[in-house]
């Protein structure tokens, strides 16, 4: 059966997890050989992903990968393997980089599962399995009582995001009488609204958006920056994605979704933008990044087209890249606006490819930020919501101003610290410099990388 | 008369209002859940008017509502008025109002006040909808609220141990019966497809299979909130809450609820097979024997009362054993009068003593008048002593088992008439111990709003018996008044332990402390409460413990580093957490606009570091979603209606400036 080779990049991620988890027993001497394995195991994870194609459905129709899909996983599998050679290179100055690298292969595995359910228990299942070790990366300084609890906020209420999604599920399946997403049915009136307004509220609280994006600041500003490299970046693609995939369903049945979606977007963009204006910690300052842009993605959704479910895909990839890579510029170099002071004069090209990351953030053509921005604000006024595309627009332009700020800091600022720089491994700062390669590809050939986004109906 | 929504809907949206308040705000409206409150109690006497003079068999009022479709079959839920109800409301209702009016002054001192009254409003929503509700499954729901509140008033005091660990083990116990509670109604929808009253009692011809399935599960179910053996060991130690929820909750109202179950179920239990009314009385009686032994020989004013109300709750499953719902049901009433006033009179005298020992007490009825008096009222209905109501709702039950005449209702009539000569006996050694002998404590009389509303409770437990044939008539039954022989056989019982107790404690005729000694078997039996907690222990907790060490065992031998670390780090976040507070808001602002930045400020203050107030906030969030999401609508309206709002704030705040 060929179509059981779609399912080939999930056994491979978890061989890559288990192969990093031992390691050391495995590869005598070589403590960086989890990463490189996990990052050589998500490569060929990748390449199976493109190879294996789309269309067919496993497993009774719970698990499908059609091209959208394809995308999104095969984006999710990329990122891992750059994430995991950062971390081979020289990211973790630390022990135990084979259990950071198996748990990001693990919750890489519950990415990809997220991305291809096609069930509400299976995406259920998928959602926890990405985030729980998630959970353990957020606290991995375990001598570091900051970062422990920033990982007990995230735990706690990542925990009842969950709740609240699984009641909303409950409720649907209950009224569908089937767990498959494609047959969900909303019954008119209260209950269904309640359904769905309690499924969206749990997704909106994993995507860390607004009303529901208390915990991200203090778990970002506590855990490792490595940690949050990766948490704030690769699983939300697949996120996104699924929450896509509830919206689309839910979405015909019940009026409601469209305002919903855009009443929690416009409070995002807000809080996201102004909150982010005071932060001197780059991690603090990346999380209402992240709450920002998941307003932005939240635009698209509300449209309820497929043109806006497109664009929000493809902003999902255009946000990932930057945030993953000046996270892990963060990580290597210091995670406070001071701590980056000259970076440009101690590491140019680091400097100069998270200056065009960050620019990309802000929304500059010809960037993939600015392309994403631009189909997912046309997708907004095309289906009528010109309001919400005005406010997107002026909050993007706002956000300008604090991601200059990092750059300020990188190209005028001079070290005064004093301490010695960390000496950058080739391996590191080429993942940094490939990202920013990623914005600039990703920007300028846009239009087949959106082609390839079509859902299966 | 759609309006008999409110009566649960009222004291629900108090605590609607309350739950997502501060602390200190919900301090300041603690005074919200008694109006609501005294709002139902005007309608439930509208409602009482309206079944007057009752009688009949058909609801006078009931509605459906259709929830959805699930699996294709309808769902709907329902509520009914008739004369059962009308009496359970105004019980709820005028119990939950003294209740309120007593802690008031009773919790005025605590801090965290605002929460009790909002969780003790809540607790009265779901009684009141329990018993409003016309169907099986709305008053399981409800069942389940009165439960999770009764979890957290008995746990209030969270930050000591004994609190903590009464409410787990209080919500432990009685979700036993609740599984068993639950299997019932899964029967009972498998084969009469409906869970409305009217369908399930009336219209469904029962095989005595099925009955007899249904029945022994919602009997679990009563069992385990009744607090019957051997599900009774929560209740005594429920008493770690406050006093007054322990008189509405453990006493007054919800532990009944088992029995309104049942009585509500009783044809169910007709068509089950005939030793399942038996098994009914079976453990009535063994439970009114168990309370009343170990309420003989508590030191603790509380356990006394919470052992007392066991017992008494046995009484009442003895009715329900013999078939007579107005019985029990009236000994429902009788009971939730004298048991709280009871309760409440404990509370000023805990109060008042700064102990909970009846040894370490004595002489109040000189300092404390009111207390005494109330409380002797209560004492002697409990004591079935004429004309207090307790002595006419226990003759009721008497005469039930003298005129049902089997060999297994007069075993339980002697075991009734023994209990009862027990309850006088222990009854009158609390009031001597407390309000005998000399003064050993410096105690005051309580405020007027305490004794207000015990003297309401008494003035009731005073007079409601003479109601006895007035209360059968309503609930469509046949009565007289009492039966000669019958009044004066359950008076000498209850003569006799009066007696006693005097004779024993007044006159010291005979040395307890020697008994103790000499007796030391029987003295550990009971001190163990009938070895109950240890055999849990032993078997349950226990086994289950062990299990958990082999998995911890095979946790820490198989899974390393990682897991470990991270829950022991988690532990230690928690004790940082406080400290870390403070520190999160900092750092200075250069070369942004002074806009911007307040507006960040702003939002960042809200940020405070308390995961707490996430999750308040992230309910506040999904409130307004949820309301967003239902109000789509009428947006246009709303819309118009929030400028209007703004524009007259606006206004408002330019006059008040110009001014």
């Amino acid at each position: 059966m060929a179509s059981w080779t779609l399912i080939v990049p999930e056994g491979l991620l978890l061989a890559g997890a288990l192969v990093a988890l031992f390691a050391e027993v495995l590869f005598p001497g070589g403590r960086r050989a989890g990463a490189w394995s996990g990052a050589a195991f998500a490569a060929l994870a990748a390449a199976v992903s493109i190879a294996a194609g789309s269309g067919a459905a496993l497993f009774g129709g719970q698990f499908a990968v059609d091209p959208a899909t394809q995308v999104a996983r095969t984006a999710t599998l990329l990122l891992t393997s750059a994430f995991l050679v950062w971390l081979g290179g020289a990211g973790l100055e630390r022990e135990r980089v084979r259990e950071f690298a198996a748990l990001v292969l693990f919750a890489s595995l519950g990415a990809l599962l997220m991305a291809a359910a096609r069930d509400w228990i299976v995406l259920l299942l998928a959602l926890e399995a990405a985030t729980m070790p998630a959970y353990v990366l957020m606290g991995f300084d375990r001598g570091d009582d900051r970062s422990l609890e920033g990982a007990l906020k995230y735990f706690l209420l990542s925990m009842v995001a969950s709740l609240l999604f699984l009641y909303g599920m409950s409720f649907v399946i209950g009224m569908s009488g089937s767990t498959l997403l494609a047959a969900s049915r909303l019954q008119p009136g209260a209950v269904g609204v309640v359904a769905a307004a309690f499924v969206f509220a749990g997704l909106l609280a994993k995507l860390s958006a607004a009303p529901f994006q208390w915990w991200s600041p203090d778990a970002y500003a506590g855990a490792p920056a490595a940690a949050v490299a990766f948490v704030s970046s690769v699983p939300k693609i697949a996120g996104l994605f699924a929450f896509a995939r509830v919206v689309a369903v839910l979405a015909p049945q019940t009026a409601a979704t469209g305002p919903l979606l855009a009443a929690a977007a416009v409070a995002s963009m807000l809080i996201g933008n102004l909150a982010a204006y005071p932060q001197t910690d780059v991690r603090r300052l990346m999380a209402y990044s992240g709450v920002a842009h998941a307003g932005y993605l939240l635009v698209g959704l509300a449209t309820g087209t497929v043109a806006g479910t497109q664009a929000a895909v493809f902003y999902a990839i255009a946000y990932a890249v930057p945030s993953m890579g000046v996270m892990l510029v963060a990580a290597q170099y210091g995670a406070t606006l001071d701590a980056l002071r000259g970076l440009a004069s101690r590491r140019p090209w680091v400097a100069w490819a998270t200056a065009l990351m960050l620019v990309s953030l802000v929304g500059v053509p010809p960037l993939a930020g600015f392309t994403g921005k631009l189909y997912l604000f046309t997708a907004a006024m095309r289906s009528g919501w010109v309001w919400l595309a005005v406010i997107a627009v002026v909050m993007s332009a706002v956000s300008a101003g604090f991601y200059l700020r990092i750059m300020r800091a990188m190209f005028f600022g001079t070290d005064e610290s004093g301490e010695a720089p960390i000496a950058g491994s080739p391996a590191s700062a080429a993942v940094v410099v490939a990202c920013a390669l990623a914005v600039i590809v990703v920007g300028v050939a846009s239009s087949p990388l959106l082609a390839a986004i079509t859902f299966a109906k | 008369m759609t309006w008999l929504v409110l009566i649960p809907l009222l004291p629900a949206l108090a605590f609607a209002a309350m739950a997502p308040m501060s602390r200190r705000v919900r301090t300041a409206v603690r005074w919200l859940p008694l109006a609501a409150m005294s709002g139902s109690l005007l309608m439930s006497f509208a409602a009482f008017a309206r079944v007057w003079p009752g009688g009949g068999e058909e609801p006078v009022w009931r509605a459906t509502f259709s929830l959805a479709t699930l699996g294709g079959a309808p769902l709907s839920v329902g509520l009914r008025l008739d004369a059962v109800t009308a009496i359970m409301l105004l019980v709820v209702t005028i119990v939950g109002v003294c209740v309120q009016v007593y802690s008031l002054g009773y919790m005025h001192r605590d801090e965290r006040q605002g929460w009790y009254f909002a969780v003790l409003s809540l607790f009265s929503a779901a009684m009141l909808l329990l018993v409003l509700s016309g169907d099986f499954l709305l008053l399981y729901m409800s069942w389940e609220v009165m439960g999770l509140c009764s979890y957290l008033l008995i746990g209030f005091w969270h930050e000591q141990d004994a609190p903590r660990r009464a409410s787990i083990k209080a919500f432990l116990t009685t979700r036993v019966g609740d599984v068993g509670f639950a299997i019932g109604l899964a029967a009972m929808w498998a084969y009469a497809h409906s869970f409305d009253f009217a369908v399930v009692l009336r219209d469904t011809h029962w095989t005595v299979a099925a009955a007899t399935l249904v029945s022994l599960g919602l009997l679990a179910g009563a069992m385990g909130k009744s607090a019957q053996v051997p599900l009774h060991v929560w209740l005594p130690d429920a008493r770690a809450g406050p006093t007054p929820a322990s008189a509405l909750i453990h006493a007054a109202t919800m532990v009944a609820a088992g029995v309104y179950l049942v009585a509500r179920a009783l044809p169910i239990f007709h068509a089950a097979a005939p030793w399942v009314l038996i098994f009914v009385m079976g453990v009535g009686t063994a439970t009114a024997l168990l309370g009343a032994t170990l309420a003989m020989v508590q030191y603790d004013i509380k356990k006394v009362l919470a052992y007392s109300t066991i017992s008494q709750l046995g009484y009442m499953f003895i009715a329900l054993g013999a078939g007579a719902e107005g019985a029990a049901l009236f000994h429902l009433t009788t009971h939730a009068f004298f048991k709280s006033l009871l309760f409440l009179g404990a509370g000023v005298i805990i109060h008042a003593t700064h102990t909970q020992d009846i040894r370490e007490m004595g002489g109040l009825r000189k300092t404390m008048p009111w207390t005494t008096g109330t409380f002797l009222f209560g004492a002697l209905a409990l004591s079935g002593v004429f004309p207090f109501s307790g002595f006419w709702s226990k003759d009721d039950i008497l005469m039930t088992l003298w005129t049902q005449h089997t060999w297994w209702s007069l075993t339980a009539l002697s075991v009734a008439l023994l209990v009862a000569a027990m309850t006088a006996f222990y009854m009158t050694r609390v009031c001597i111990r407390v309000f005998a002998g000399r003064a050993c404590s410096l105690a005051r009389e309580t405020h007027l709003d305490m004794i207000v509303p015990m003297a309401v409770l008494a003035g009731i437990t005073a007079v409601i018996g003479f109601t006895s044939p007035a209360f059968a008539a309503f609930l469509g039954e046949v009565k007289g008044w009492p039966d000669l022989g019958m009044a004066v056989v359950g008076s000498i019982a209850a003569t006799t332990g009066i007696g006693l107790g005097v004779w024993i404690y007044a006159f010291a005729g005979v040395d307890t402390q020697e008994l103790r000694v000499r007796f030391p078997r029987v003295t550990a039996v009971l001190e163990n409460g009938f070895y109950f907690d240890l055999t849990y222990n032993r078997g349950l907790v226990e086994t289950f413990q062990w299990l958990t060490r082999l998995l911890a065992a095979f946790d820490t031998t198989v899974v390393d580093g990682a897991v470990n670390a991270v829950a022991r780090g988690w532990s230690a976040a928690s004790r940082v957490s406080w400290a870390f507070d403070g520190t999160v808001v900092d750092g200075a602002v250069n070369g942004v606009g002074a806009l911007v930045k307040r507006a960040g400020d702003r939002v960042r203050t809200l940020q405070s570091g308390r995961v707490q107030g996430y999750q308040r906030l992230g309910y506040a969030g999904l409130l307004a979603l949820l309301g967003l999401a239902l109000l789509v609508p009428y947006i246009g309206a709303l819309a118009a209606a929030a400028c209007a709002f703004v524009a007259l704030i606006v206004v408002g705040v330019i006059v008040v400036r110009g001014a």
